[in-house]
């Protein structure tokens, strides 16, 4: 469905996307997560045709997007400004919509207006932060298209409305076989929602895979050595640590996890048990960068 | 390659500029011919005075400098607005070709240009045919400035959305707009003075309807305000044999509607060209180009060193003798100045409403 051959992009002669390769494919919903400053938002502007690639090309349904954007009648783009659209009524950008896409549903899209209790007789400018967003939001959805970018989208939303949409994002995937590209910070979110993590780290795909395989292939211990962390442990490239609190380390082993566990055992650790895992030690640990023991 | 939709959007873009548009050529065309024909019917009424003893004027740069003014803001509303508020990004996000989107814009303008155009100059013609101007003054001359303001117009508000495509924000769309429309004529300023301080004369001088005939008056026609600057109607002499109204037109030659004709020729189709291959990554900046930089830098060093030198050579002179040294050390001033100055500005991104 949406291809990333190889992109790579170049932006004030830092490397801010190279060789990326992305294949997504319908009633997928994938995260994206890396650090600030990664290339997480130029990668979706170059999905979205806003900007160009240097190298490599970004197809939908097998059309290159930036040669043929009309193909972008299925592709919508939510940036994670929300001040876009702010000199407009609500009946303003329906009419805009409703004349840029062929599909755009103005019944469905009050019925979303109504459901999330947004205002529909006033401009965008009044709107708070998360109405905004999640305006939007609702926007987008309702232009029926089949592939949906989302650049934080969740940003400003509170607790409640934040749930809600989620809720919304995976009634509409699993109903229309849409698929949704997420871009965000908020990692409980992603943990909740996608099927598809992809890590970003200096313009890279650091990986991508299930939220359970990336789960599968971690460990979260907590050890206790009678002196500080054995050398041979501390050498040991798939082990970071997350935190040390005097000589009670909280470790992340990625990878060889049996086999880890075993070296760990070996050196007679006072202490030395499995922790619940959170996708944020995932990226603290694949992504984080300082804290790696080596 | 029409599209309702980027119709309806650069509506919203472009909005306080149609506006600017129809109300100040009503406000500069009939509402001001009105009041002069309300005027000139007073004084008769008033004073019984011989209608052939009443004046009219009109000149060009009465509306020609307003318009340009508007013109370029128009061309800076449609584009270099959206590079400011970033909301480039919703426009080079919606299914809509790149070619399409700047050629809608630019059909967008020259509708409202040219419609408000000739609807206030039907309306002036009308007012100059049913008021006391039908006794003074002949409607003709408003056909023949209609010929010249529509053409030069198009070519204004086509060169400034060329220069949209390379500048990255509102504020520099606008400046460099304004600096290149009139580049030819301080340019040529700057190398005549050049030349002359190396013994080099150049035929400076400028003769109406002499659109070629001097190298001043070619720059003059290159210049694109300026020949529309130049149109002038003016009537108030009596032809004592016969007693009726003699008027004169100042118009340039038709000559110089090649000038709008060649700017549009070559900005037209580059501006296409350039903002399909936009880079947005820039937006907000002086250039949207990385790689046209070095050049504008070396234009603009060159400028401001021939502008110093130009001051700086007449400053160090005696009164009849100008100063070569005095040149060439101000020149050098000036060229540093601006390298520094240019240099803290290239890179500064100019955002709004991220």
């Amino acid at each position: 469905m949406l291809k990333m051959i190889n992109v790579s992009k170049m932006i004030d002669g830092h490397q801010v996307l190279e060789h990326v390769n992305i294949t997504l494919e319908p009633g997928m919903i994938a995260g994206i997560v890396g650090r600030n400053g990664v290339g997480k938002s130029t990668l979706l502007r170059t999905i979205a045709g806003i900007l160009d690639p240097d190298e490599g090309e970004v197809t939908f349904n097998k059309i290159n997007i930036h040669q043929q954007p009309e193909i972008k009648q299925k592709l919508t783009y939510v940036p994670d400004s929300t001040e876009i659209l702010k000199t407009y009524s609500v009946k303003e950008i329906v009419k805009l919509y409703d004349a840029i896409y062929e599909d755009f549903d103005v019944m469905y899209f009050y019925s979303l207006m109504d459901r999330f209790k947004l205002p529909k007789n006033r401009k965008l400018r009044s709107f708070s932060k998360g109405m905004k967003a999640l305006f939007l939001m609702i926007l987008s959805f309702s232009t029926k298209a089949d592939f949906i970018i989302l650049d934080e989208p969740t940003n400003g939303l509170d607790p409640i409305v934040k749930r809600n949409i989620l809720q919304f994002i995976i009634e509409e995937v699993s109903e229309r076989k849409l698929c949704v590209l997420i871009s965000t910070h908020h990692l409980e979110e992603v943990e909740k929602i996608a099927d598809v993590l992809i890590m970003m780290k200096e313009g890279r795909i650091e990986s991508t895979t299930s939220i359970e395989d990336a789960k599968s292939s971690f460990r979260k211990v907590q050890a206790v050595y009678k002196h500080s962390l054995p050398e041979r442990i501390a050498n040991l490239n798939n082990v970071t640590i997350l935190s040390q609190t005097g000589r009670v380390y909280t470790l992340m082993i990625k990878g060889n996890i049996e086999d880890t566990m075993e070296k760990m055992q070996q050196e007679h650790p006072l202490l030395l048990e499995e922790l619940p895992m959170t996708l944020e030690d995932i990226f603290i640990s694949s992504l984080g960068g300082e804290s790696h023991v080596s | 390659m029409f599209h309702k939709a980027l119709w309806m959007r650069n509506q919203k873009l472009g909005g306080p500029a149609v506006w600017a548009i129809y109300l100040s050529l009503f406000f500069f065309l009939p509402f001001s011919f009105y009041g002069r024909a309300q005027s000139l019917q007073t004084q008769v009424d008033r004073f019984h005075i011989d209608e052939t003893q009443l004046n009219f004027s009109f000149h060009g740069v009465e509306i020609a400098l307003f318009m340009t003014l508007i013109l370029v803001g128009f061309a800076s509303l449609l584009i270099g607005q959206e590079r400011t508020t970033h909301s480039t990004d919703l426009t080079f996000s919606l299914p809509f070709n790149r070619k399409d989107i700047f050629l809608t814009k630019w059909m967008f303008g020259v509708v409202h240009i040219t419609t408000g155009l000739l609807l206030n100059l039907l309306l002036c013609m009308l007012i100059v045919r049913f008021t006391i101007l039908n006794e003074i003054a002949d409607a003709s001359f408003l056909l023949e400035f209609m010929i010249l303001v529509v053409p030069f117009s198009i070519a204004i508000f086509t060169f400034s959305m060329f220069i949209g495509t390379i500048a990255g924000s509102i504020i520099s769309q606008f400046i460099l707009s304004f600096i290149f429309l009139f580049f030819p004529i301080g340019f040529f300023s700057l190398l005549g003075t050049f030349l002359m301080y190396h013994g080099v004369q150049l035929d400076m001088n400028y003769a109406l309807n002499g659109t070629f005939k001097s190298f001043g008056a070619f720059i003059h026609t290159a210049t694109l305000p300026i020949p529309v600057f130049e149109f002038a109607y003016y009537t108030d002499v009596v032809n004592e044999m016969n007693g009726s109204v003699t008027d004169y037109t100042r118009m340039p030659d038709y000559l110089v509607l090649l000038s709008p004709l060649i700017y549009f020729a070559v900005t037209f189709p580059l501006g296409i060209w350039l903002f399909s291959r936009t880079k947005n990554e820039n937006n907000g900046r002086l250039l949207v180009f990385e790689k046209g930089k070095r050049f504008f830098s070396f234009g603009v060093v060159l400028c401001f060193a021939l502008a110093f030198g130009m001051a700086g050579g007449g400053l160090f002179g005696s009164f009849d003798q100008s100063s070569l040294i005095g040149y060439y050390f101000s020149a050098a001033i000036g060229g540093v100045l601006s390298y520094l100055v240019l240099r803290k500005i290239m890179n500064i991104r100019l955002g709004l409403s991220k």
